[in-house]
């Protein structure tokens, strides 16, 4: 029984490193779609909105087969929230896309660049803390989250001394990577749940 | 046991719907204390079931019907919760300076969704049936009103638009929880438009 809900877990881990995976392949989009360059984010997210399912239909079938405690039950609990924050990310991706695309503007994004580095480092780091267990990369989420909130602060306060088209885009561009960090940070939260089963 | 905690979840979800349903109101559309209870509402409802619905998986094994309501819950609660959020989203872009015509946007795009949104709580919350035939016609009122709209210049009413597709969207996700709750799997893939998003 213990062996057959561990060949589950691996697989809703597998499922979750391909989310994650693409998640990051969404973020490199918007990077091209700075420059004009515009990929399909669409096609990432709704990729990813199937391998949500797939993680659900293996949580579940885990919790009605094996009746998971502990450590187990807070892994599949967390694996949905986690696949669920995997989807969000890639929704916000395709937002920052689509608002360049619709804008048109042609700007340097300088400090959107900045963040992005930061939030595209996040998730990889967040992703593997999660699937590996470790929870002391939280520590560090936590500091590169607060760097992306400081850069948004930034972005707004610009905006009321400067309303031009790319400060105005710049800002909305941030504000989505503020999410995605956000996102981010919970499934570094996830890790902690895991392991000592309490929430922060 | 086992129906008590059914109802219990059946009452939670209805009660995150209505909180969904008020949250697109169009008479209150601009009242920020309101929209703000709401998504702190909805944000409560949706822990909750998360919780109820794992705690139902792991008791009662359920199987059939009741899986898939379990599996509909869990799917939607999110779909619902992120309703509501919109909604605050544009709450939001509406109390940031007055814009009457982003106002008319709004009230438009709730007046049309909220009939379907309340067709996918009541499928799924009190039985009722999808009219599935006239699926279509919501798709195509959508994209009509999204062409009339997104010609503007005004970054207001494209922010509306955008969070209103995003509403549209997870519309479109509860009912096809919904319509999996009641006809399964085969069901659902007979209405391949709600697959699409």
């Amino acid at each position: 029984m213990r062996k057959l809900l561990e060949i589950g877990m691996e697989q809703i881990k597998k499922l979750l490193r391909e989310m994650g995976n693409h998640a990051l392949e969404s973020l490199n989009s918007v990077e091209e779609s700075m420059d004009s360059r515009f990929d399909s984010t669409e096609e990432i997210a709704s990729r990813l909105h199937i391998l949500r399912g797939e993680v659900l239909d293996i949580a579940t079938e885990l919790l009605v087969r094996y009746s998971p405690m502990a450590g187990d039950l807070r892994f599949i609990q967390s694996a949905i929230d986690v696949s669920y924050d995997l989807y969000r990310i890639s929704r916000y991706a395709m937002e920052i896309e689509r608002t360049l695309k619709i804008t048109g503007v042609s700007c340097p994004f300088e400090s959107s660049r900045h963040a992005l580095k930061i939030v595209r480092d996040m998730v990889e780091l967040a992703v593997n803390a999660f699937l590996e267990g470790d929870e002391v990369a939280i520590g560090r989420l936590m500091e590169m989250d607060r760097e992306v909130d400081g850069l948004y602060i930034n972005s707004i306060e610009l905006l009321t001394e400067d309303s031009s088209p790319c400060v105005a885009v710049e800002a909305l561009i941030i504000r989505h990577l503020e999410r995605i960090s956000d996102h981010a940070k919970y499934i570094g939260e996830a890790t902690i749940y895991v392991k000592e089963g309490r929430r922060i | 046991m086992k129906s008590r905690l059914f109802r219990e979840i059946q009452n939670l979800f209805k009660e995150l719907g209505n909180t969904a349903m008020d949250a697109l109101c169009p008479e209150t559309i601009e009242d920020e204390v309101r929209t703000e209870e709401l998504l702190w509402k909805a944000a409560d409802l949706r822990e909750k079931l998360n919780d109820k619905t794992i705690e139902a998986l792991i008791r009662y094994q359920p199987l059939a019907r009741d899986m898939r309501f379990i599996r509909a819950v869990l799917g939607s609660t999110y779909d619902t919760y992120r309703v509501v959020r919109h909604a605050s989203r544009i709450n939001v872009i509406l109390n940031l300076s007055l814009n009457e015509k982003a106002k008319h946007v709004a009230c438009d795009v709730f007046n049309l969704i909220r009939p379907w949104l309340n067709h996918g709580i009541s499928a799924i919350g009190r039985d009722a049936r999808i009219p599935v035939d006239d699926l279509p016609f919501f798709e195509s009122s959508f994209e009509e009103l999204w062409e009339h709209f997104s010609k503007t210049d005004d970054p207001k009413i494209m922010a509306v638009l955008i969070h209103g597709e995003g509403i549209f969207n997870h519309t479109k996700h509860i009912l096809s929880s919904a319509l999996y709750y009641q006809l399964g799997r085969k069901g659902l893939e007979k209405s391949p438009i709600l697959l699409i998003t």
